[in-house]
């Protein structure tokens, strides 16, 4: 079991994210898409990063029903179906890079008010401030 | 650091029986499906151990002994013919190439194991 | 069994199966008389394959099949036994009988093994038929006498033997575990004539075993030593005196195969005039493409400053623009030559035509000749790989119902023996593969009539030839008076032109009564690069497949009619359906008056009709990237690519657009 975790932290709707470092290939500030037709209104549409086409999705309206024109992309690796896809999560902002002690890792509470509960792996305390750790492969992006 | 095996075999089946056994054993290992294949991943990390089929299509495991025997990365590094030839033969011909040994197939994962053993 | 046995069982299943097929095709096309070293060898490797794996895996009943059939095979790429009809049909009938078994397996059946046996039977016949020559290896030595109590074992390791890469103290300690060794002893001593140096092995071993131990046991301990790295004497310890015997363990077997040594090394090194081949792994080669893809954006970025020098009046704008025709021009054939990497010759589709051809004529009576011509004319991987099912049913089609029975030829003054001709060729940049009979061809008035009987047509109806030529791809069509085994297995020529269409392709057949049928499918070059047209709604680019378009037409008030909220466009005296694009992708962009805009008429198989579009742009080569890779498939696009500007733009699927107005 591995103790230290190196995680990714981010804001979302006023809360504390963390996401698996290794998952993260990079981060980009918001940028125009090319709309994908009739898909959900939290896929923006897909960018060009370097020559790969890459969709976008918004965490924000997807789980927490609001939307800004703040914010970055959060580019990832997901694992779909036994494949590897790169994918762009647009949240509020991109906080630090920190070490989660797995072993204290708490289960999240039942019945959790927000529908973002279906991606979280359990709570991690860091530093005094709660960090939800997340399982970004829980994550239906592709969903029409 | 796990030691790097190379499982060089045309046979699909017969490569994922070895390079499933070998993993439970603890060692990394890259699969290769023809010899120029593996001319190829050898030329682009250097190995601990290969293991080589001896009759495979564009290249085979006599001629993939030579030319990595040729190679300076890979004059001292074991090789080991997997065969069904029982006949000396292919033994002879793969240790004339510079093959370390060889085990006839089939072979047991334990026969396999205590085999990669005496070299690694 | 545990699982992952099944696994491998598994795998071994599948490529069992693919070994047949190779070796199947292999030996239809092998001729008879002295045999092509190359095509036996191949399909000894599939028979060495699966022989290899049926022990592994726990395929019993494979062993014994496929060792006769491997020994058979080596003979015949040894250059021992030549190929003849008689022994060609037995090693096409023992793959019938191993698919058989296999088949079995795979459906967890019980194996009937009286047909097993019987096919053993048949091939060893013909082995013992032909000269066995001594196998010249003698097994092991006749030391084992009962009075043994162990051996006296003596390593004498030369001077490079850490060459050798085997640890010695390893088969020590292998050796200990040995069956029936109760005790050893090792000494270790200084082999005191040699000179001390760093790299070499300066230790000498004598080690004294106890038990009853079988002598091949401990020579199997030491397999791997010969006497270039390393003396080793093993005696035998009897309680009375016994004669000393040394073996020297392996020794035997490199002396008689050094001299042939180097013969496969030398055949195997190409000669001078012979062309060389690498194999490439396909990620490898798909990644340049995308990379050359990268490139052909990257440039056509450029190529828009040559304009904006010219509108500056710079002086360099002349350089520059020569400069960047220069990149243009590499570009392209980097382009071309890194697409010619993914070709390969359908020869691969063409293969399975000969046992298919040989097995259905057989069936139904027939006499045909298969011609193939222009096997080595190459196509995209992925176009082969979706043409083979196609081609089959077609050919299939042609021996069952295009070829007359002989004597039906024969009363009609044709040779008895029908031609079903197979051919490909590049044409105006496109591949065209014809399949050709010189059959009956169709009976038109009977594919019009069965069109009548299954309501497909009014009785009456006026149609041209093509129309009624076109009538066998209409779905669940089926020409054939009974629906025979053969060509009635549940695919209709609609499947055909469907799949053909799917890779851009299109297929038309000609026929003239009594001489034959003649079906031509014309496939694009590649399927990576497509010559687009970029169309824009609001600020949204879509691409069309430049070949798709007919015209484009700026609608006219009086020639749009609205039936039940469709609207229909009169195009000369043609009414065809429109499709908004805006309306199909639920985007909230672009003109709605249709007057305001242009209608681009495409033409996808047999359709024909107008996508509402506000205007168009430029014409492109663009470079077809998959949103499957990191997305899903989206209903009307087939791809997206990224533009000079480096945006992305979705790429029209005009057969899903063509089903919605359906």
């Amino acid at each position: 079991m591995e103790e230290n975790k190196q995680i990714l932290t981010f804001i979302l709707n006023n809360e504390i994210y963390g996401v698996d470092i290794l998952r993260i290939q990079e981060i980009k500030d918001v940028e125009k898409c090319t709309p994908i037709p009739n898909a959900p209104d939290w896929t923006l549409g897909v960018i060009n990063l370097r020559g790969s086409v890459v969709p976008i999705f918004d965490l924000r309206r997807m789980f927490f029903n609001y939307a800004s024109e703040e914010g970055v992309i959060i580019v990832l690796r997901v694992e779909k179906d036994g494949k590897s896809k790169v994918v762009g999560i647009v949240v509020d902002a991109v906080s630090n890079t920190e070490f989660a002690d797995m072993a204290a890792l708490q289960p999240a509470p039942k019945g959790d008010i927000t529908s973002s509960h279906i991606f979280v792996d359990g709570l991690v305390s860091i530093e005094g401030r709660m960090v939800i750790l997340t399982d970004i492969d829980k994550i239906d992006f592709f969903r029409e | 650091m796990a030691k790097k095996i190379l499982a060089v075999d045309d046979s699909k089946s017969m490569r994922q029986m070895v390079a499933m056994t070998l993993k439970s054993a603890g060692f990394d290992v890259t699969e290769a499906e023809d010899g120029v294949d593996a001319l190829s991943k050898a030329n682009s990390g250097q190995f601990d151990l290969v293991l080589t089929d001896i009759n495979m299509p564009n290249m085979g495991g006599i001629e993939l002994t030579t030319k990595l025997r040729a190679m300076g990365s890979y004059r001292l590094t074991p090789i080991i013919c997997l065969t069904t030839e029982s006949s000396d033969d292919m033994k002879g011909k793969g240790k004339a190439a510079g093959a370390t040994g060889w085990i006839v197939k089939p072979f047991s994962p334990e026969k396999l194991l205590a085999t990669i053993n005496r070299v690694l | 069994m545990d699982e992952l046995m099944l696994v491998f069982r598994q795998t071994y299943l599948e490529e069992s199966f693919e070994g047949l097929a190779a070796m199947e095709s292999n030996l239809l096309t092998l001729p008879e008389g002295v045999p092509d070293t190359e095509v036996v060898n191949t399909i000894f490797r599939a028979a060495h394959s699966m022989k290899g794996g049926a022990g592994t895996f726990g395929f019993a009943e494979l062993i014994h099949l496929t060792h006769i059939l491997e020994t058979l095979l080596d003979e015949m790429r040894s250059g021992k036994r030549n190929v003849t009809a008689e022994n060609r049909e037995a090693l096409l009938e023992s793959v019938d009988v191993l698919r058989v078994i296999l088949t079995a397996y795979q459906n967890a059946e019980s194996i009937e093994m009286t047909a097993v046996k019987a096919m053993e039977q048949k091939l060893e016949v013909i082995l013992g038929g032909a000269s066995h020559q001594g196998d010249g290896t003698t097994t092991s030595s006749p030391l084992n006498t009962p009075a043994i109590t162990g051996f006296e074992i003596h390593l004498s390791p030369s001077d490079n033997y850490f060459e050798s890469g085997i640890d010695l103290l390893k088969l020590l300690h292998e050796l200990s575990r040995t069956k029936g060794v109760t005790k050893t002893q090792i000494h270790t001593r200084l082999n005191d004539d040699k000179a001390v140096q760093v790299d070499h092995c300066v230790l000498a071993f004598d080690v004294t075993v106890e038990g009853t131990v079988a002598l091949a046991d401990i020579q199997e301990v030491f397999e791997w030593l010969d006497s270039d790295n390393c003396h080793i004497s093993v005696d035998p310890i009897a309680p009375q005196e016994a004669p000393k015997e040394e073996v020297t363990v392996s020794q035997a077997v490199i002396s008689t195969a050094a001299p042939k040594a180097n013969a496969p090394t030398t055949t195997a090194t190409p000669g001078p005039q012979q062309e060389s081949s690498i194999r490439v792994s396909i990620g490898k080669i798909d990644q340049m493409v995308d990379m050359v893809g990268e490139l052909v954006i990257a440039q056509s970025m450029l190529s828009r400053f040559g304009v904006l020098a010219d509108q500056l009046n710079a002086s360099w704008a002349d350089e520059l623009k020569e400069g960047l025709l220069d990149i243009e021009r590499h570009t392209r054939a980097m382009q071309e030559s890194v697409m010619s990497i993914r070709m390969m010759p359908i020869s691969f589709a063409f293969n399975r035509m000969p046992r298919i051809v040989h097995d259905v004529s057989g069936k139904l009576e027939k006499d045909i000749e298969l011609v193939m011509e222009g096997e080595n004319t190459e196509v995209d991987k992925t176009v082969l790989e979706k043409l083979t099912d196609p081609l089959v049913h077609i050919i299939r089609n042609s021996v069952d119902h295009g070829i007359e029975k002989p004597d039906v030829r024969e009363a009609n003054g044709k040779p008895r023996k029908g031609t079903v001709r197979l051919s490909a060729f590049h044409a105006g940049g496109n591949i065209v593969i014809q399949i050709k009979d010189n059959g009956a061809g169709i009976r038109l008035d009977k594919v019009k009539q069965k069109a009548i009987d299954a309501g497909i047509l009014v009785e009456g109806q006026v149609i041209t030839e093509k129309e009624n030529i076109d009538l066998i791809f209409h779905a669940g069509f089926s020409t054939a008076d009974v629906v025979t085994d053969i060509s009635g297995r549940g695919v209709g020529m609609d499947v055909v032109r469907r799949n053909i269409r799917e890779l851009g392709g299109t297929i038309e057949v000609q026929t003239e009564q009594g001489k034959g049928s003649v079906f031509t499918i014309r496939l694009p070059l590649t399927l990576a690069i497509l010559d687009g047209q970029l169309a824009k709604v609001g600020d949204e680019t879509y691409i069309f497949p430049l070949a798709s378009i007919v015209e484009s037409v700026l609608p006219a008030a009086d020639h749009i009619k609205s039936v039940k909220g469709n609207y229909l466009y009169r195009l000369r005296d043609v009414y065809i359906p429109i499709v908004r694009l805006n309306e199909f992708f639920n985007r909230p962009n672009g003109k709605t008056e249709l007057t305001a805009g242009l209608l681009v008429v495409v033409e996808n198989g047999d359709k024909r009709f107008g996508v509402f579009v506000d205007t168009l742009e430029s014409q492109q080569q663009v470079v077809i990237k998959s949103l499957d890779t990191n997305y899903r498939k989206v209903n009307g696009i087939s791809g997206a690519t990224i533009m000079g500007d480096g945006r992305v733009a979705m790429i029209l699927d005009l057969t899903e657009l063509s089903q919605e107005i359906d």
